[in-house]
C-alpha cells in the first residue's frame, strides 16, 4: 500500500501547488471563459492524465496519485472541474469504452483539450445510478435522447457529457437491472440539448440538461452493455477523489482554526489556551488523520472487488465527518466564522456540503448493507 | 488472502502465523477470548509458554537479545492475527514495556539479568507508575526512594496497578529528587515484588473482578543496580515507553474479532431481529466497520513511517479505544435484557455451562462496563488531546 506520494508525484503536486498559487486562487465560481486556456498548464504537468494508462496518453500511475492531487487542490480551495474531467469521465471511459473510443477520447483529455462532465443524476432518481428516466432509442446509424439531467458537476465547462439513459421502452422500467443502462457521449453543442447552469452554495457550478430528442451517432454509445460498471466505477473513482479534496480542506481549515486560536485573545489569553478549544481542535486532527487513511484506502482498493465499498467508505466518512467538522471549525472560530469574507467560512462550506455531491451518506450506507445482506 | 492491505511478504508471513495458531492455541484458551470469560494466571503463562517454546514470544526484540528482529509491521501482523484467532494478549509489562527501555537505557550487566527470564516467560512483571495523587499527572508522583550507596530505600504507595497480584517484579517510578523540577527528581527503579515491605492489596472493580490492585511500599530495600539509567532520568525512560504503548493500544485485531463477533450475534439475535431492527443495528455496525478501516491504515501509515512513538500516535490511542468501547456497547444493546443476568461464576469455563440458554449472554455487561478502562488508562483520552493540541498543532 502506497502511504506516501513517490518523489515523483510530490514534485508534480508542488508545481501543481505552486500553480494554483499563481493562477488559480481567483478563479470565479459562475462561467469563466479564461478556465480554457489555463487548463492546458495543468496538463502539462502531466496532472489530468495521472490515472490514464500510459497507452492512451497518460501516466498510467496507481489511484493514490489522483487523491493527493485532490488534496491539494481542496487544500487551495479551486473550483477545477478535474474530479468531473480527469477522474469521473476519465474512469468511465476507461472502465467503459471501446478500444477505438478510448484511443479517440483519452489522449485528448489527458491533453486538456477536452473539458468533461457527468450526467447521472435525474430528479427523483436519489443518486441511484440505476434510477434512470432518460431514454435512447435507435433509429438507423443513431440514437435519439429524451430525458433530464440535474446537477452536472461543472457541466458549465464541459466540451462533453457522459448521459446515462436506458435503451429500452419497456414501460414501467425495470429500475434493478443495469442490463440496458448505456452511456452516451454528447457534445455541449448537439442540437436538442438545452443547457442551463446555475451557482451552487459552496461556489461550484452545475448544469441542468435537457434532452429534447437529442441524436448522437451509433459510435458515441460507450462500449457495449456494461455502462452499469462504467457508471459505478466512475462514481467510485469521484468518491475516492472527493475524500482526497475533504483531506485537502479539512488540512487547511485546521491551520486556519489553529491560527486563529493562537491569535484572538478572550479573559486575558489566547483561545488555544482554553483546554475545552484544544480538545475540540484535536478531535479535529483526529478526523483528519482518519480521513487521509480512508482516502489512501479507497484508492488503493480502486482496481478490486471492493473498489465501491471501499470509495464508499470513504465518501460516508468524508460525508459525515467533513461535516462534523466543518462545524467545529465554525464554532471555533465564533462569529468570525460565518463571515464571508474569511477563508474559513468558505472551506467550511464546501466541507460540508461535500456529502451532497455524488451520492450523500445516507445513500452510500445503504448500498454498503444491501451489498452485505446479500453475500 | 489474509489482508488487503498486506504487502505479499507480510502475506506470507500472516499465512506462516495463521498456520501456528490454528495447531498450538488451545481452544480452551481462545473459547475464553471470544465469549470474554475470566483469564486466569495459568491461561497466559500457559500460551506464553507455548510461544516461547517457539521463539515468538520475544520474537519482536533485536537479534542480539534473543528476538527474531521482527519489523514494527511483522509484530503487528502476529498481534492482529493473535487477536482474531483468540489468543489473549500477551502480558506487555515484561515483555513490550520494560525490555525496550532496559534495552535502551540499560547496561550491559542489566541486559543480562533481565531479558533472558522475560523472554523466556520465567517472570511475572507489573508496572508501577500511578499513586493516590498522580493520575494523569503522573510526574507529581510521591514514592520516595532515598539513596543508601549501594542501595535504595522506597517508600510510598502505588495504584491501578495490572496484575500485580500475579508480579514477581514492578519497574516503578520513584522520586530521587526533590529540589528539582517535578520531572528531573524520577528515577526508574525495578522492585522484586517478594521484597519485605512490598504489600498488594486487590481492587475489586464494578464488574466483580480483580485485575488491579493498591502496591504499598514500606521502607523496602532495592539494590543500586535495580535503577535503569542515571539517577533523574526516570522521566525520560518513562516517555520514551509511553510512546511505545500507544501505538500497541490501537488494537484492531481486537477490534476485528469483536466486530466479527457483533456481526454473528445480530444475524442470530431472534426474535428481535425484525428488518428496521436490523437496519438500524446494522447502519451502526456499518459506520464503525468504517472507523476500523480508517484505523487500521492510520496504524499502518504509523508503522511505516520514521516517527513511531511522535505526538501523533495519540491519534491511534483515541480512535482505537473509541472504537472497541463502541463495539462493545453496541454488543450490549443487540443483547437488550438478555445481558442483565450475570453471576461472576458464569465467567469461568464450567460456570459458563450452567449459564448457556438464556443467560448466554451473561458477560457482555461486564465487558462493556470492564472496557470503560480503554478511554482511561495509558494516558487518558483527554490527555491524548492535549498531547495532540499542544505537540502537534502547537496550541
Amino acid at each position: 500500500m502506497q502511504f506516501e506520494p513517490s518523489p515523483e508525484v510530490q514534485e508534480t503536486l508542488q508545481s501543481l501547488d505552486r500553480l494554483l498559487e499563481r493562477d488559480w486562487a481567483d478563479l470565479a465560481p459562475a462561467e469563466d471563459t479564461s478556465l480554457k486556456q489555463r487548463w492546458s498548464d495543468l496538463a502539462n504537468l502531466g496532472v489530468l492524465g495521472i490515472c490514464i494508462p500510459q497507452t492512451y496518453g497518460g501516466f498510467g500511475l496507481s489511484a493514490d496519485s489522483s487523491v493527493h492531487v485532490s488534496a491539494t487542490i481542496g487544500r487551495r480551495l479551486c473550483h477545477l472541474p478535474y474530479i468531473s474531467t480527469a477522474v469521473c469521465c476519465a474512469a468511465a471511459i476507461c472502465a467503459g469504452a471501446t478500444e477505438q473510443q478510448k484511443h479517440e477520447w483519452l489522449p485528448p483529455l489527458a491533453e486538456g483539450r477536452h473539458l468533461w462532465a457527468i450526467a447521472y443524476l435525474e430528479d427523483s432518481n436519489e443518486y441511484d445510478i440505476f434510477n434512470c428516466n432518460t431514454r435512447a432509442t435507435p433509429k438507423g446509424e443513431e440514437w435519439t435522447l429524451h430525458g433530464n439531467k440535474i446537477l452536472v458537476m461543472d457541466g458549465v465547462h464541459a466540451d462533453f457529457f457522459l448521459v446515462s439513459a436506458r435503451t429500452h421502452s419497456s414501460d414501467p422500467p425495470d429500475s434493478n437491472s443495469s442490463e440496458e443502462l448505456a452511456l452516451f457521449i454528447v457534445a455541449k453543442d448537439t442540437a436538442g440539448l438545452s443547457i442551463r447552469n446555475y451557482r451552487t452554495i459552496d461556489n461550484r457550478v452545475a448544469s441542468t440538461l435537457s434532452l429534447d430528442g437529442v441524436t448522437v451517432k451509433k459510435l458515441s454509445r460507450l462500449g457495449g452493455s456494461n455502462a452499469g460498471h462504467a457508471l459505478t466505477m466512475a462514481l467510485s473513482a469521484g468518491c475516492t477523489a472527493l475524500a482526497g479534496e475533504a483531506v485537502g480542506l479539512m488540512e487547511r481549515l485546521l491551520s486556519l482554526t489553529t491560527d486563529y486560536l493562537k491569535t484572538r485573545k478572550q479573559f486575558g489569553q489566547p483561545l488555544g489556551k482554553f483546554q475545552v478549544m484544544q480538545h475540540a481542535a484535536a478531535d479535529m486532527n483526529v478526523a483528519l488523520e482518519q480521513m487521509k487513511s480512508l482516502s489512501l484506502y479507497a484508492a488503493h482498493l480502486q482496481d478490486t472487488e471492493q473498489a465501491e465499498q471501499a470509495a464508499g467508505a470513504a465518501k460516508i466518512y468524508a460525508g459525515t465527518s467533513g461535516r462534523r467538522f466543518a462545524k467545529k471549525a465554525i464554532q471555533l472560530h465564533g462569529g468570525m466564522g460565518m463571515v464571508n469574507e474569511m477563508p474559513a467560512a468558505h472551506y467550511a462550506k464546501r466541507l460540508a456540503m461535500l456529502d451532497c455531491w455524488l451520492g450523500d451518506s445516507s445513500y452510500h450506507l445503504n448500498r454498503r448493507m444491501n451489498c452485505q445482506s446479500t453475500t | 488472502m489474509t489482508n488487503i492491505l498486506y504487502t505479499p511478504e507480510e502475506e506470507k508471513f500472516a499465512a506462516e502465523v495463521i498456520c501456528f495458531l490454528e495447531a498450538s492455541l488451545p481452544t480452551d484458551i481462545s473459547t475464553k477470548v471470544f465469549e470474554h470469560l475470566r483469564l486466569e494466571k495459568s491461561d497466559y503463562m500457559r500460551w506464553q509458554s507455548i510461544l516461547a517454546k517457539k521463539g515468538w514470544l520475544a520474537a519482536n526484540w533485536p537479534l542480539e537479545y534473543g528476538g527474531q528482529g521482527w519489523t514494527a509491521m511483522q509484530t503487528h501482523v502476529f498481534d492482529e492475527l493473535c487477536a482474531i484467532h483468540g489468543a489473549p494478549r500477551l502480558v506487555p509489562f515484561g515483555l513490550r514495556m520494560v525490555a525496550p527501555v532496559i534495552m535502551r537505557f540499560g547496561t550491559e550487566q542489566q541486559k543480562k539479568t533481565w531479558l533472558p527470564p522475560i523472554r523466556n516467560n520465567e517472570v511475572w512483571w507489573c508496572q508501577g507508575y500511578s499513586e493516590p495523587n498522580a493520575g494523569s499527572d503522573l510526574a507529581s508522583l510521591q514514592t520516595r526512594a532515598v539513596n543508601k550507596g549501594d542501595h535504595y530505600v522506597v517508600n510510598g504507595q502505588k495504584t491501578w496497578t495490572t496484575q500485580a497480584q500475579y508480579a514477581d517484579m514492578m519497574f516503578c517510578l520513584v522520586r530521587t529528587g526533590t529540589d528539582v523540577k517535578k520531572q528531573e527528581g524520577i528515577s526508574f527503579l525495578l522492585i522484586d515484588m517478594h521484597s519485605k515491605g512490598v504489600t498488594v492489596r486487590p481492587i475489586q472493580t464494578y464488574d466483580e473482578e480483580v485485575t488491579v490492585n493498591e502496591v504499598f511500599l514500606e521502607d523496602v530495600v532495592v539494590p543500586a543496580g535495580n535503577r535503569i539509567g542515571e539517577q533523574g532520568e526516570g522521566w525520560t525512560c518513562a516517555k520514551f515507553l509511553l510512546g511505545h504503548e500507544r501505538t500497541v493500544l490501537a488494537r484492531v485485531g481486537d477490534s476485528k474479532r469483536e466486530l466479527a463477533t457483533l456481526k454473528r450475534t445480530i444475524s442470530q439475535a431472534d426474535p428481535r431481529g425484525s428488518a428496521p431492527w436490523k437496519a438500524t443495528v446494522s447502519q451502526r455496525l456499518a459506520l464503525l466497520e468504517i472507523e476500523l478501516a480508517g484505523l487500521e491504515v492510520t496504524l499502518l501509515r504509523a508503522l511505516n513511517s520514521k516517527h513511531l512513538a511522535g505526538p501523533e500516535t495519540s491519534v491511534l490511542k483515541i480512535v482505537g479505544t473509541q472504537i472497541q468501547q463502541d463495539i462493545s456497547e453496541l454488543l450490549l444493546e443487540v443483547a437488550g435484557a438478555r445481558a442483565l443476568p450475570f453471576d461472576p461464576e458464569w465467567k469461568s469455563l464450567s460456570g459458563r455451562q450452567h449459564a448457556d440458554g438464556c443467560f448466554s449472554a451473561a458477560t457482555i455487561a461486564s465487558n462493556f462496563l470492564d472496557l470503560r478502562k480503554l478511554s482511561i488508562f495509558g494516558g487518558t483520552n483527554e490527555i491524548q488531546r492535549n498531547i495532540i493540541a499542544q505537540r502537534v498543532l502547537g496550541l
